[in-house]
C-alpha cells in the first residue's frame, strides 16, 4: 500500500492506520467504506460519536471521516472529547455533513476539512488524500 | 364677581399654594395645613395641570392691562383634582403679592365614577397599542396609562385554553398585576402569582366563562374574601385595598381571549356605568391588538416550522442522494478504469436501487402528511390479526434496532380485529422506529392485544428507555414537523407521530404518552377492532377508560 513521507519527517503506514469513518446512517457509511477501500484505504465505520471514541481505545487511524447529526453522540461533542484527549488531538478530521450552513460553525471544531453531502467522489478521495498528506 | 360658595385659595408667583381656606382642603383630600406652600399643579390631573398654567398666564396678563381696561373679568377652567374630583377655578391677580394669584374653586358636579379624560386616555392607549407586536408587552403598557386615574391597580388575565362552553371553565393565566403605587408594586407582583379561579361565580372568572363585562360599584369585606383563594391571598389584596372593580373581556372574532380587571382601592373612588363604558371601549381596542398580535404570533410559527421542516427535509432526502451519488460515481470510475468486475459492480447497481427506494419511501412520507392533512386518508380493511401485524413489524425493524445496540421483546396476544394492514403497520412502525431513535441503546417491549377492560379495543404500546419528553414538550410531540429532541442531533421529518395520531383518529381510535425524562416513554395506540362497528357508548368508554 501507499507510503505517505511528509517533508521527509515521518513515514506513515497506511497499512496499520486506516480511516475511520463515523456516520450513523448505514447506507452512507457503507457507500463511503466501499469508494475508500476500493481505493486502497484501509476503513472502519461506526455509527456514532461515542462508538468511535470506543474505538480509538484499541488504536488510532490516520484520518477520521466525521459526520455531524448523529445520535447518541455528534460530531460536534466527538471532536470536543477528541480536542480533549492528547493522544487523539492530532489525528485529521474531515467533516461530512448535509447542512450548508454547518461550515460556517466550524470554527470552533479548530482545523478540519468540510466535504458537503451530497459527497463528489472526487473530491473526497483529493480531500482525504491531502488531509493525509500533512 | 364670583359667585359664592367658592372657596380661596392664593397662590404665588410660582403657582404654590400660600393660603387656603379650610374647607378647600377637602376637595383635595388632604389637611389645609399640608397643602401650603405645595404646587397647584401637582394637586391636579396630568392635562389639567397644564390647562391651569395656561389660566395663571392669562390671568397674569390682564393684571398688566390698564386698570380702566374692562378686560380684568375673571378668566375660569374646569379641572380635575388628582382623584378624579372636578372643581371649576377661576383666577385673578392676588393685589396683595407680587405676581401672585387668587383662585377661587367651586366643586363641580361629580359623575358617578373616576371621570378620566376619556378621550385622551382612549388616544394615548391606541397608541400604545398599536406599539407593539407582542401583545403581553402591550398590555403591560395599557395597564401602565389606565393606572394613575383610571385605577389604583389593575390585573391583565388571558385564556390558554377556552373551556368548550360557557359552562365549562378556561385555563387562565395571569399576565400582569400592577399598582399606582411604586411602593406596592412588590405586593402587586405577589398578587400576580394566585391566578383567579376559573370557576368563580364573580370577577375574572365568570368573565372569562360568559365574555360579559362586570361593575361592582361597591365591594364589602364580605364580598372580598369570597373571592380570594386563601389567607395569605387576602392579606395581600387588601394591602391592594379593593373597594370598587371593573372586568371587562378581551374580544375578538367572537372569542374572549382575556380579561381585563380595574381596581379602586385606598384611593376611596368608585366606578360608576361611565367608566364601565369606557372599559368596554379600552378593552375592543386592546383584544384587536391582542388577536392581531396572537395571528401575527400564529402565522410566525408556522412560517418556522415550516423553514424547520424543509431544511430538515433536505437533510433527509440528501442523505439517500450521498450513497446513491457515491456508489454511481465509483461503478463510473470501476467502467472507466477498464477494471471492472461483474460481481462488484451488480453489488453497486443493487445498492443504488435500494437508495432510490429509501428517497421514494421519504418523499412518499411527504405526501403523506400533505394528504392527511387535506383529510383524504382512506381506510381499506380486512380481517387481521393484530399480533400477527405486530410481529411482521418488529421483525422489520429488528436490523434498525440492533444497529441502534436495543432488543426489542415483543408480548402480543392474538386479537381479531378489521383493520387497515398498512396504516396499522404504519402506526406500529412510526412508534417502534421512534423508540429505537430515542431509546438510547436500551431494550424496548412492545406490547399488542386486547385492551385490558375495554371490549372491542385493541392495545399496542410501546415502552422505550430513552431520553424520554419534558413534560412542557408532550403537548407539542404529534404536532407536525415536531421533535421534542434537541434537532441537530437527531435526524428525520418529524413527521412519525403526527401521521400515528392522524391515522388512529381516521381509525377512531387514539393515542397517550406518558413519559418521564431519563427514564423513557410509554405510547400506547388504543384502537377499535372494528371502526364499523364501534357505537358511540364504546367510544366514551374507551375515553373514560384512557384518562383514567
Amino acid at each position: 500500500m501507499e507510503q505517505i513521507a511528509p517533508h521527509g519527517a515521518t513515514t506513515l503506514t497506511l497499512e496499520e492506520r486506516g480511516i475511520l469513518v463515523i456516520e450513523d446512517d448505514l447506507d452512507i457509511r457503507e457507500a463511503l467504506l466501499a469508494v475508500l477501500a476500493d481505493e486502497g484505504y484501509k476503513v472502519i465505520g461506526v455509527a456514532n460519536g461515542r462508538e468511535a471514541l470506543q474505538h480509538l481505545e484499541r488504536g488510532q487511524p490516520a484520518l477520521i471521516l466525521l459526520d455531524l447529526m448523529m445520535p447518541v453522540m455528534d460530531g460536534w461533542q466527538f471532536r470536543e472529547a477528541q480536542q480533549r484527549d492528547k493522544r487523539l488531538r492530532e489525528i485529521p478530521v474531515v467533516v461530512i455533513s448535509a447542512d450548508s450552513e454547518a461550515r460556517q460553525k466550524l470554527g470552533v471544531m479548530g482545523d478540519v476539512g468540510f466535504l458537503r453531502k451530497p459527497i463528489e467522489l472526487d473530491l473526497l478521495l483529493d480531500e482525504v488524500a491531502r488531509r493525509l498528506r500533512r | 364677581m364670583i359667585a359664592a360658595p367658592s372657596l380661596v385659595v392664593t397662590l404665588d408667583a410660582a403657582g404654590r399654594i400660600t393660603g387656603i381656606q379650610p374647607q378647600a382642603g377637602a376637595l383635595f383630600q388632604a389637611e389645609p395645613a399640608a397643602l401650603l406652600g405645595m404646587p397647584l399643579a401637582a394637586l391636579l390631573q396630568e392635562e389639567s395641570a397644564e390647562r391651569l398654567l395656561g389660566l395663571l398666564e392669562r390671568a397674569r396678563a390682564a393684571r398688566d392691562l390698564p386698570k380702566d381696561a374692562d378686560l380684568r373679568a375673571p378668566v375660569s377652567e374646569k379641572l380635575l383634582t388628582s382623584a378624579g374630583q372636578p372643581i371649576e377655578v377661576s383666577a385673578v391677580p392676588w393685589l396683595a403679592a407680587p405676581g401672585g394669584l387668587a383662585l377661587a374653586l367651586r366643586p363641580g358636579a361629580a359623575a358617578p365614577g373616576v371621570a378620566v379624560d376619556a378621550d385622551r386616555f382612549l388616544s394615548q392607549a391606541q397608541t400604545l397599542l398599536s406599539s407593539s407586536l407582542d401583545y403581553r408587552t402591550t398590555l403591560t403598557n395599557l395597564v401602565q396609562v389606565a393606572l394613575p386615574h383610571f385605577a389604583d391597580w389593575c390585573a391583565v388575565d388571558m385564556v390558554t385554553a377556552p373551556g368548550a362552553n360557557k359552562t365549562e371553565a378556561p385555563q387562565i393565566r395571569r399576565l400582569v398585576v400592577a399598582h399606582r403605587d411604586p411602593a406596592l408594586a412588590e405586593v402587586a407582583a405577589r398578587v400576580q402569582g394566585f391566578p383567579p379561579d376559573p370557576e368563580a361565580r364573580a370577577g375574572v372568572g365568570k368573565v372569562l366563562r360568559t365574555g360579559e363585562a362586570e361593575l361592582c360599584a361597591d365591594i364589602s369585606e364580605q364580598e372580598t374574601e369570597a373571592s380570594v383563594r386563601d389567607p395569605e391571598h387576602l392579606r395581600l389584596v387588601q394591602e391592594l385595598g379593593v373597594r370598587s372593580a371593573l372586568c371587562v373581556p378581551l374580544q375578538a372574532r367572537g372569542r374572549t381571549l382575556g380579561a381585563i380587571t380595574f381596581v379602586l382601592g385606598h384611593s376611596g373612588r368608585r366606578y360608576g356605568p361611565a367608566d364601565l363604558a369606557l372599559a368596554r371601549d379600552l378593552a375592543g381596542r386592546a383584544a384587536l391588538a391582542v388577536d392581531n398580535a396572537l395571528l401575527y404570533e400564529e402565522s410566525r410559527e408556522a412560517v418556522r416550522a415550516r423553514e424547520a421542516f424543509l431544511s430538515i427535509a433536505a437533510h433527509e432526502l440528501r442523505g439517500p442522494l450521498t450513497p446513491l451519488q457515491l456508489q454511481l460515481q465509483l461503478a463510473l470510475r470501476s467502467l472507466r478504469s477498464g477494471r471492472t468486475n461483474t460481481e462488484a459492480l451488480q453489488e453497486q447497481i443493487l445498492s443504488c436501487e435500494r437508495h432510490v427506494r429509501r428517497l421514494g419511501r421519504l418523499i412518499q412520507a411527504l405526501l403523506e402528511v400533505s394528504r392527511i392533512a387535506a383529510g383524504r386518508l382512506e381506510l381499506v380493511t380486512e380481517d387481521l390479526d393484530l399480533a400477527q401485524v405486530a410481529r411482521d413489524v418488529v421483525t422489520r425493524y429488528t436490523p434498525e434496532a440492533d444497529a441502534a445496540g436495543s432488543t426489542v421483546e415483543l408480548a402480543a396476544s392474538s386479537c381479531p380485529g378489521r383493520w387497515d394492514r398498512l396504516r396499522l403497520e404504519q402506526v406500529i412502525g412510526n412508534l417502534l422506529h421512534n423508540a429505537i431513535k430515542y431509546g438510547r441503546g436500551r431494550p424496548i417491549r412492545v406490547d399488542s392485544g386486547p385492551a385490558p377492560g375495554l371490549m372491542g379495543w385493541a392495545l399496542v404500546r410501546v415502552q422505550d428507555q430513552g431520553e424520554g419528553i419534558a413534560a412542557e414538550n408532550l403537548p407539542r410531540i404529534f404536532e407536525r414537523f415536531e421533535r421534542a429532541g434537541a434537532p441537530r442531533r437527531v435526524g428525520g421529518l418529524g413527521l412519525g407521530l403526527h401521521i400515528v395520531k392522524q391515522i388512529l383518529e381516521a381509525m377512531g381510535g387514539r393515542i397517550e404518552v406518558r413519559s418521564q425524562v431519563g427514564l423513557g416513554s410509554v405510547f400506547s395506540a388504543l384502537i377499535p377492532c372494528d371502526e364499523a362497528s364501534v357505537r358511540p357508548h364504546l367510544q366514551a368508554q374507551a375515553q373514560g377508560g384512557a384518562r383514567a
